[in-house]
């Protein structure tokens, strides 16, 4: 991590806040303590304003991803299509506890406003592998096939 | 540019640029407003000061728009009326209601509006926001379940200090103020000066009261309690009490303490004569080769900035502790630190903050043992049924019976500097000493000042607002200053976030009346004449004890 | 780099041919083609695989080839789609291609072949090329050949990876032709006289937008492309992007010299994958051209492109909310004015438009205002995009005339367009609204709309049937709002919460009897009128002020369902499963462990011949068990 905080060139404007956040969470996963703190002391920007900046979109994730991540098309095509309560069943089947990743750090869960294929809803992506017209069983199938 | 606009169809004459709401309050009339303070932008959040204007189908928030030609402005219509109520009515669902054991109850600014409003029954139903509190700090509590998000203190952090230690978090249903990453106050860059708590309409940010504690002490403690009164909460409870001299509301005050329970009463003006003792030796010493930059501060808040936002500084910090702290050390560790408790009445929670750290407890035994604000005081007072003027004067106990005025001063704004200006006169035996020095106490925040010692010149600077040290860092460093004071509050101690009425500058121009008026006619007007101190250096055989 | 420079010179200002339309690539080929239509949707139906298959036939039969990505032409519900020229016959386009068949399919196909009908859409025939009999013209295809398709007329046939495809359909001389012979304020005239608007939703004259921004004095102006189209269920930007970006950058490149403005920003959507490589290809190439960049074509003019990619919330698709997010804050709205084109971007005058306004700009300027002013009606000219999903045959992007209606939209993506299966159309996403059949023949325009208090947004068209519930579908999207909002402004913020607890009450069986909470029921349907309408007149920005039209619209077409939720506890499209109660009456249960075998959450428990019961907790009210029952033991309340 301080690799990539020396590797930032040495001016930076506040408008690059954004995707100095992005490309460390594509790096890293996720956004830490840590990290943000020593940015905020790097580019003179408070850390309690990186964090609520960072926390008000949706792309940024301050836990570790599970091993297995789970994209969910929350759009409407694939709701209206949706059969037999599958979001809140998966939080079940997953046991998630209503939180972005699972205790043991198997699973972690990802809502996508609209994956932009309404044709084929309900769609799940599981580890960035789609899966079309999904219903409650097919679900079941596919997550006890990941160990 | 000057137009006319009709404002509840009347005609009102108001110029280019300004806003609705500026204009309605110059003409006198109220709306409700709640996001909105007079130093902040203007965000048009709580959208009840919206009013209605002539063809346009949504409201309009007066805070932010500006008055534009042709306006017809309905200030209280019946669509307007009934839309402010609706609003505050969402606002009272997600709103614990315990008002009755609410700290901000009678001063809060949401229970003021469903007052103004007639909101007299519940309308809806609805999950109410169950968030934690954040206690982290010694000084500020924050109830976040009571905050309706108006953003006050966000901006006042933000925009006043440039700090940010708490901010808007997360969106929507979740949208929340915290600290980074929900760690509490205590562990963020927060400074603890308290100007969220002057900001938060309702009781989401309040100081964390000790009174409890200090009741229990008072009931069932064996040691003698002692308390120290700052000179500005003399002041401020003058003031409340419309006790016109500073003496006598001192001395009421005394005797009401002795009577509440408190062996010692003494004033925190003995401490700020030592410190300004102590100062001007420092600068005596360094007349001559002043190379280094010198702060001077009596302030906890800006010692954590400096700590934390500008380490480098740090070095140019004189060790000498603050007048709170010095008077613990002295008070306390003179005689046996286990028989007395030491409660000390301050101007702001900093220094609630500030006697916790571990350079002011000597073997695990704080200084100075409890903190507490004005209000705080207040509210022991009125518990105990005292008014002042109470019915006896007394006055304050050794050794803080001897202080000079000049050590009073030290609370109102630029009064660091005018003390130890003061103390350089005597000590370099120059008969200036009764001098008043007005530039020093203007409501600028930052005054230069040149004064005249023997022969030479010497400039010194008086920064309020630890932003206007971030800005001026450079002058600073240019070692331009023979000293400089630096305070968090924007008017000095006077204007601490523990006063009753404490965002009302108003209030703390009344304050700061009463003090100089204290000043003006006392003549053991500085430190270096305070005979306990003469007496305590000698008896010690030391010229300078930090 | 200089080869491509005077290709693009040659084909802007020297009117070198252009493909006639509809037409994919040049005929006259030697080796065979396969167009692929590479988009979001074909990527989620597997078209990666079916390209790796394509790619591994042809090499594994030492044959040459040549593969040309294109973007889908709007037919999701095909894909993946793939289009096959064999030298010397008209293109047949075909659905469906998983990889398993690709061999199967180009085995026929190249030995002049037909594939099985059921995968052939039709073809593109050429005077110059044998067609195949008996296979329809793609533009005979209805739901080609109702639409009115401007802006999609090439997409599809452009190679999207490629400058040269879109310079080969004409592309870029709109650019060029202002470039040499309109003043900036011409621009700004030519795209005021066709009275073109925003498309975004609000319907603001985008010529009138521009103008403010150029007369404007500053040192400093901003072009903003808002392409952070975030609606559930709309995705036509984003497909219009894929399929012909330069389309996008030759509008955006108009805009900006429109303006007199040297630096143009899109922001888009993380997660566009798709669009963003694309974007940024097409912005590499454009530069490369000599068509973006310093002093293009010895003009003088400095345009900058770049690409903004936004880490994802809804409400920055408001202007003020997007500029506060590009200046690296809390995209939050703040009030207006001051207006984006007084005070934008770093306080510079910034004009914000929306993807398919600027894909109209090119028209505009190379037809003229007359001729775009030929489609539309009064006040809305030109055309619309439509995203369509839900319960129709044919999920995708249609491209309709301003003024239809959407039983004209019905014909074309439904088969079989019978009165009464649709239930209700829900238009424009979380801030538009349900239309009735009633209204089915209702001019889809401006005015039209903004009369009766409807919006069409960005054009998501939602139809529902008689499977789903108005409550649920109202729910959906107040919790979506709920979530969206930026959390400032107060009607917002705790109205959407108010809002979306009443409507989850009405959906859910109450806990229990107390009058009290029946009575809570009963006043929801009042609370949320009162509530709707306070974020309609108080909202700070448009989200809030739109977001209460579902719940508006739902109360007027729809009133007589939220009443049989809310008195008789009743959703008869089965969608509120929480208004039933299941379980088992003792006396009639024989223990036959059918519903328990069937049960999907394990819920129902019981050994053999002894009275079932079931766990509640596990109860997902799916009722197999009640329709699995032969002895009638199944109690639903």
């Amino acid at each position: 991590m301080q690799n990539y905080i020396d590797s930032l060139k040495e001016h930076i404007e506040k408008r690059e806040l954004l995707s100095i956040l992005q490309n460390f969470q594509n790096k890293f996963g996720y956004i830490d303590l840590n990290f943000i703190e020593q940015l905020s002391k790097r580019i003179n920007v408070p850390a309690g304003k990186i964090y609520g900046i960072a926390s008000f979109y949706n792309q940024f994730r301050f836990k570790p991803k599970g091993r297995h991540h789970i994209k969910i098309c929350s759009g409407a095509a694939c709701h209206i299509k949706t059969k037999d309560n599958l979001t809140s069943e998966i939080y079940k089947i997953l046991n998630l506890k209503n939180k972005e990743t699972s205790s043991d750090g198997k699973f972690s869960i990802e809502f996508i406003p609209c994956m932009g294929a309404c044709a084929l809803g309900p769609i799940i992506a599981v580890n960035d592998r789609y899966f079309m017209n999904v219903s409650l069983n097919d679900f079941k199938i596919i997550i006890s096939n990941l160990d | 540019m000057e137009f006319n606009i009709k404002i509840n169809n009347n005609n009102v004459k108001v110029t280019k640029g300004e806003t609705i709401l500026s204009v309605l309050k110059r003409i006198g009339i109220a709306i409700p407003t709640l996001c909105n303070m007079p130093e902040l932008t203007p965000t048009g959040a709580c959208r009840l000061c919206v009013v209605e204007l002539e063809n346009n189908h949504t409201l309009v928030t007066a805070c932010s728009s500006p008055v534009s030609e042709g306006m017809k402005i309905l200030t209280h219509s019946q669509k307007v009326i009934s839309a402010r109520k609706t609003i505050a009515e969402l606002l009272l669902t997600n709103h614990p209601e315990n008002c009755l054991y609410c700290d901000k109850s009678g001063n809060c600014e949401l229970q003021q509006l469903a007052e103004n409003l007639n909101i007299r029954e519940r309308t809806f139903v609805g999950e109410k926001n169950m968030s934690k509190s954040d206690r982290s700090s010694p000084g500020i509590v924050r109830d976040m379940s009571k905050c309706i998000l108006c953003g006050r203190c966000v901006r006042i952090c933000e925009e006043m200090l440039q700090i940010s230690a708490i901010d808007l978090v997360n969106r929507g249903k979740n949208s929340n103020i915290e600290t980074v990453f929900q760690r509490g106050l205590f562990y963020s860059n927060c400074i603890h000066c308290g100007f969220c708590i002057t900001a938060c309409p309702t009781g989401a940010i309040l100081e964390k009261t000790n009174i409890p504690q200090i009741v229990e002490k008072l009931n069932y403690s064996d040691k003698s309690i002692n308390i120290i009164i700052s000179g500005s909460t003399i002041a401020s409870l003058a003031t409340y009490f419309n006790v016109k001299r500073y003496e006598d509301a001192r001395n009421y005050l005394v005797a009401a303490l002795h009577d509440v329970g408190f062996k010692n009463v003494m004033t925190l003006s003995l401490g700020n004569d030592i410190f300004v003792h102590e100062i001007s030796s420092i600068i005596l010493e360094r007349l001559n080769n002043h190379n280094e930059p010198l702060i001077i501060s009596d302030c906890p808040s800006v010692k954590k900035y400096i700590k934390t936002e500008l380490p480098e500084f740090q070095k140019y910090l004189p060790k000498v502790p603050t007048p709170q702290q010095i008077l613990g050390k002295i008070l306390k560790f003179d005689n046996d630190p286990q028989n007395d408790i030491l409660v000390s009445v301050a101007s702001c929670v900093a220094h609630k903050y500030e006697a916790i750290q571990s350079n002011n407890t000597q073997k695990g035994v704080p200084d100075i043992d409890y903190v507490i604000t004005t209000k705080e005081l207040l509210k022991l007072l009125k518990t105990h049924g005292i008014i002042l003027p109470y019915s006896k004067k007394e006055t304050p106990d050794k050794p803080s019976n001897s202080d000079s005025s000049g050590g009073v001063l030290l609370e109102t704004k630029g009064g660091i500097s005018e003390a130890i200006i003061r103390e350089l006169y005597l000590k370099s035996g120059i008969n200036n000493n009764t001098k008043k020095i007005p530039e020093l106490k203007s409501d600028k925040q930052f005054i230069e000042y040149e004064f005249a010692l023997g022969n030479k010149k010497y400039t010194i600077a008086s920064i309020n607002n630890v932003d206007t040290l971030r800005c001026k860092q450079h002058e600073i460093l240019n070692n331009k200053y023979l000293f400089v004071e630096v305070r968090a509050c924007n008017f000095g101690c006077i204007y601490g976030c523990g006063h009753i009425q404490c965002n009302d500058v108003e209030n703390y121009k009344k304050l700061k009346k009463n003090i100089l008026e204290f000043d003006e006619k006392t003549n053991s007007d500085t430190a270096g004449k305070n005979p306990f101190i003469k007496g305590y250096y000698k008896e010690k055989g030391i010229e300078r004890l930090f | 780099m200089t080869i491509l420079k005077d290709y693009t010179y040659k084909k802007i200002f020297q009117s070198e041919k252009q493909l006639p339309d509809n037409t994919l690539y040049e005929y006259n080929i030697n080796v065979p083609h396969i167009f692929v239509e590479k988009s979001s949707c074909s990527i989620i139906a597997g078209i990666d695989k079916t390209i790796d298959q394509i790619k591994s036939y042809f090499s594994e039969n030492n044959m040459e080839y040549e593969l040309v990505e294109v973007g889908s032409k709007g037919l999701c519900e095909y894909d993946p789609v793939v289009s096959i020229q064999v030298p010397g016959r008209a293109i047949i386009s075909l659905k469906n291609i998983y990889s398993n068949i690709v061999d199967s399919v180009l085995d026929s196909i190249l030995n002049n072949i037909l594939p099985e009908r059921e995968l052939i859409i039709g073809q593109y025939s050429h005077p110059e090329l044998n067609s195949w009999s008996e296979i329809t013209e793609i533009s005979d295809i209805p739901f080609f050949k109702k639409q009115t398709r401007r802006l999609l007329k090439d997409i599809g046939n452009i190679d999207v990876n490629s400058i040269k495809s879109y310079l080969d359909y004409g592309g870029y001389k709109s650019f060029g032709k202002i470039l040499t012979t309109h003043t900036h304020s011409e621009v700004c005239d030519i795209i005021e006289q066709s009275e073109l608007r925003g498309r975004g939703g609000g319907g603001f004259y985008t010529g009138l937008k521009w103008k403010n921004t150029l007369n404007n004095n500053a040192e400093k102006k901003y072009f903003i492309c808002n392409a952070d189209e975030s609606d559930p269920g709309s995705f036509a930007g984003r497909m219009l992007i894929e399929g012909n970006p330069h389309l996008l950058i030759e509008g955006i490149l108009i805009g900006t010299y429109a303006i007199n403005a040297n630096e143009a920003i899109i922001y888009i959507r993380n997660t566009f994958d798709l669009a963003i490589k694309r974007l940024k290809n097409a912005i590499k190439q454009a530069e490369i051209s000599g068509l973006a960049g310093e002093d293009i074509f010895g003009s003088g003019i400095n345009i900058h492109l770049s690409v903004f990619a936004s880490p994802g919330a809804y409400v920055c698709g408001e202007e003020t909310a997007l500029i506060s997010s590009l200046e690296g804050h809390r995209g939050m709205p703040s009030p207006k004015p001051p207006y984006p084109s007084e005070y934008g971007l770093f306080g510079y005058p910034t004009v914000v438009n929306n993807v398919e306004t600027l894909c109209n700009i090119p028209y505009i300027i190379k037809e003229g205002p007359e001729k775009f002013k030929e489609l539309g009606s009064q006040n809305s000219y030109g055309t619309k995009l439509f995203s369509v999903s839900g319960k129709v045959d044919f999920t995708g992007m249609v491209e309709m005339e301003m003024g239809q209606t959407p039983n004209d939209i019905l014909d074309i993506t439904k088969l079989q367009n019978n009165p009464g299966d649709v239930k209700a159309i829900h238009i424009g996403g979380p801030s538009g609204g349900f239309i009735h059949p009633d209204d089915f023949n209702m001019n889809i325009d401006f005015d039209t709309f903004n009369n009766n208090n409807m919006w069409f947004g960005s054009g998501s068209f939602l139809v529902l049937d008689e499977e789903n519930c108005i409550v649920d579908v109202t729910k959906y999207y107040i919790d979506f709002i709920n979530n969206e909002s930026c959390g400032k402004c107060i009607p917002c913020r705790e109205g959407s919460q108010r809002l979306l607890e009443i409507l989850t009450r009405i959906t859910e069986r109450p806990r229990t009897n107390k009058q009290h909470e029946t009575l809570l029921r009963f006043k929801g349907v009042t609370q949320m009128e009162e509530v709707s309408k306070l974020m309609k007149e108080t909202s700070l920005c448009g989200l809030g002020q739109n977001a209460p039209n579902s719940i508006i619209s739902g109360l007027k077409y729809f009133r007589q369902e939220y009443e049989e939720h809310i008195y008789e506890k009743r959703c008869d499209a089965v969608i509120c499963r929480n208004l039933k109660e299941y379980s088992i009456n003792v006396d009639n249960c024989v223990g036959c462990s059918i519903c328990s075998k069937r049960c999907p959450s394990d819920a129902v428990i019981g050994s053999q011949r002894t009275a079932h019961f079931i766990i509640q907790e596990r109860c997902i009210k799916c009722g197999i068990c009640e329709s699995v029952c032969k002895f009638n033991a199944i109690i639903v309340r």
